[in-house]
C-alpha cells in the first residue's frame, strides 16, 4: 500500500528531524497538513494544467498591450481561464484530503485525529448506530462533492 | 502632426534566437496616417517585428523609435499599440462589452467615460446589440471585430494586425479588409499590418515591405513591387512571375538549349534571372514573330482571364495569363498545341547575379511585330 508507505516514512522522517533538533514534529497538525498537501498537490496540479490547455496565450498578450500590468494580467485573465480547473482541483483534492485513511494513520496523535480515523477507533470498542450515521453523513458530503465536481468537469467540456 | 519625424521608425532592428537570425537589421520609417504592410511567406520574420513593435518580444539590436523617442526599453503595457491577433485572443470570460472595456479599465478612466466610449466602439464596428454577448457566440467576423474594437478603444498609438484576415472565410475576406481600411483612413490612424497574402496586401496597403529570411527584400507602392520588383523574389512573389536563371547571351538568354530572345538589350553577360509576368506574355502563332516557344500543356478559362500552362523544350514551364474579354481576348488552346510566346520590354524584368535588376538599354523589335495573340 504506497500510502501506508507514504505515511510511515513521513512518520520517520518527522521523528527523525524531532530528535536530531528538537522540533515537537512527530505529533503535529503541520505534519498532517503537509502530508495531505503531498498527496492532493499532483491531481490539484494536473487539474489546472488541464484547464489550461486550450487557453490562447495571445489573450494574456492582448492584457499586457491594453495597458494590463503583468499581475493584473494573472488576476483578470489567467485565472478565470482557470476557473473550472481551479474549482474540480479544490473538490478533488477535499476528497482525496478527506477519505485518506492509510496515510494519516501514522500521523495522528491523541486530540488529533481525523474522522475516518476515529470510526475506525470507535469501531473497535462499541457497536452501535452511531457509525452507520457517521457513514451516511460522510457518504453524503462526499457524493455532494462528487456531484459538483461532475458539473464542473462537465461543464468544463461544453465550454472548451 | 505629419512633419519631418517619421512617426514610427525601426532602426536596424535584429532579434536573434542563438545563433539564428530572425529579424536582420530592418529599418522602416512609417509616416502619421499611414498602412504600412510586412508581407513575406510565413517565417520571414514579419510577425516577429509586429511583436518587438508592441514590445511582446524583446529586440536583440537596433532601436525603435516612437516620434522620435527610444521606445525599446518601455514594457507591453506602457507601449500604448493596440493589436489584432491572428486568433482575436478574446477575454473568453469577458462579455463583447467588457472586452472593449479593458484597455480603459487598466487606464483607471471614469466609469461613464468608459461605458460612453465602448459604446461608440460598438456602434463604430456595428456590434450595438451584441454587447452582452460571449465571444463565443459569436462568429469568427464578429470576434474579429470585437478585437478591433478592443484594440482602438484606448486611442492606440500605433494600431497593429497580425494576418487579421487569415481566419476568416474567403467571401467575408475582402469585406472586412475594406472596413479596416476605412475605419484606418478615417480615423487617420497609423497602422503595420502583416500578411503572408499578397492579395490582402495589395489591397490594404499604403505601402508594402516585402521580407524574406529576416530581411527587407524591397519597400515601395503596389506599383513599384509589380512594376519594378528589385529581386527574383519579389517578382516571383508579388504577381506570381516565371522566373528561369540562365546565361545572357547578346539578345537571348540561354536556358540550356532554349534560347531566349529579349525585348531589351541589356549590358552584363553571364548568370542572370529573367522575370516574366505571366499578364504580360501573350500567345502568337510559332515563327519569326515568338521570343520562345512551348507547347500547351494545360489551358483553364478562370472567368476574367484564361491560364495557359506552357512546357518549354526544357522541364521549364511558363504560365500565361490573358484577358478573356476586350482586345485580343484569349482563348482556350487545345492541349499539345504549338504555340510561340511575346511581350514587350514591360513585361519582362533581368537581375544580374547578385539579384539586382539590371537597366535595359533599348528596345529590340522583332521582325514583324504582329502584337494580336489570340487568333492564332
Amino acid at each position: 500500500m504506497p500510502g501506508v508507505a507514504i505515511g510511515l516514512a513521513i512518520f520517520c522522517f518527522a521523528v527523525l528531524i524531532e530528535e536530531n533538533t528538537g522540533l515537537p514534529l512527530s505529533a503535529s497538525i503541520w505534519v498532517l497538513i503537509a502530508g495531505h498537501l503531498l498527496i492532493t498537490v499532483p491531481w490539484v496540479v494536473r487539474l489546472c494544467l488541464a484547464s489550461l490547455a486550450n487557453h490562447d496565450r495571445a489573450a494574456e498578450e492582448a492584457a499586457a498591450t491594453l495597458g494590463a500590468r503583468p499581475l493584473t494580467v494573472i488576476w483578470r485573465v489567467t485565472l478565470p481561464a482557470m476557473r473550472q480547473g481551479i474549482i474540480a482541483a479544490a473538490l478533488f483534492a477535499f476528497i482525496i484530503s478527506f477519505e485518506n485513511l492509510e496515510m494519516t494513520l501514522f500521523l495522528i496523535s491523541p486530540g488529533l485525529t481525523t474522522l475516518p480515523i476515529s470510526v475506525l477507533q470507535y469501531l473497535q470498542y462499541h457497536i452501535d448506530p452511531m457509525v452507520a450515521a457517521v457513514a451516511v453523513a460522510q457518504m453524503v458530503v462526499i457524493g455532494g462533492a462528487l456531484l459538483l465536481l461532475d458539473r464542473f468537469v462537465q461543464l468544463g467540456r461544453v465550454v472548451q | 502632426m505629419s512633419g519631418r519625424v517619421p512617426h514610427l521608425e525601426l532602426d536596424r532592428l535584429s532579434k536573434q534566437y542563438g545563433h539564428h537570425t530572425v529579424v536582420d537589421a530592418v529599418s522602416l520609417a512609417v509616416r502619421e496616417g499611414e498602412m504600412v504592410v510586412l508581407l513575406g511567406p510565413s517565417g520571414c520574420g514579419k510577425t516577429t517585428i509586429l511583436r518587438m513593435i508592441a514590445g511582446l518580444t524583446p529586440a536583440s539590436g537596433g532601436d525603435l523609435l516612437l516620434d522620435g523617442k527610444s521606445i525599446l526599453a518601455l514594457p507591453a503595457h506602457q507601449r500604448e499599440m493596440g493589436i489584432v491577433f491572428q486568433s482575436y485572443a478574446l477575454f473568453p470570460h469577458m462579455t463583447v462589452a467588457n472586452n472593449i472595456a479593458f484597455g480603459l479599465e487598466m487606464r483607471r478612466q471614469a466609469r461613464g467615460d468608459i461605458d460612453a466610449r465602448v459604446q461608440e466602439m460598438l456602434r463604430l464596428v456595428k456590434l450595438e446589440p451584441l454587447a452582452a454577448r460571449l465571444p463565443r457566440q459569436l462568429s469568427g467576423g464578429q470576434q474579429q471585430r470585437v478585437a478591433l474594437a478592443r484594440a482602438l478603444a484606448i486611442h492606440p498609438r500605433v494600431l497593429l494586425l497580425d494576418e487579421p484576415l487569415s481566419n476568416l472565410d474567403a467571401a467575408l475576406r475582402q469585406e472586412v479588409a475594406r472596413d479596416i481600411r476605412i475605419l484606418q483612413r478615417e480615423g487617420g490612424l497609423t497602422a503595420i499590418m502583416v500578411t503572408h497574402d499578397q492579395d490582402e496586401a495589395m489591397a490594404m496597403a499604403d505601402r508594402l515591405v516585402v521580407m524574406m529570411d529576416g530581411r527587407v527584400q524591397q519597400i515601395g507602392s503596389q506599383e513599384d513591387l509589380y512594376e519594378r520588383p528589385e529581386t527574383p523574389f519579389v517578382a516571383r512573389f508579388i504577381g506570381h512571375s516565371n522566373i528561369f536563371a540562365g546565361e545572357l547571351d547578346g539578345d537571348a538568354l540561354r536556358l540550356g538549349d532554349e534560347r531566349i530572345s529579349l525585348a531589351a538589350r541589356y549590358g552584363g553577360r553571364g548568370t542572370v534571372t529573367l522575370a516574366l509576368r505571366p499578364e504580360r506574355v501573350s500567345l502568337a502563332a510559332p515563327g519569326k514573330n515568338a521570343r520562345l516557344h512551348g507547347r500547351i500543356e494545360l489551358s483553364t478559362y478562370l472567368g476574367s482571364v484564361v491560364e495557359h500552362v506552357v512546357a518549354l523544350a526544357g522541364a521549364e514551364r511558363l504560365v500565361v495569363r490573358n484577358a478573356s474579354s476586350g482586345a485580343g481576348q484569349a482563348r482556350v488552346h487545345a492541349v499539345g498545341e504549338m504555340v510561340g510566346l511575346t511581350w514587350d520590354r514591360a513585361g519582362e524584368r533581368l537581375f544580374d547575379a547578385d539579384e539586382r535588376p539590371l537597366a535595359p538599354l533599348g528596345e529590340i523589335q522583332l521582325e514583324e511585330t504582329e502584337r494580336t495573340t489570340s487568333h492564332v
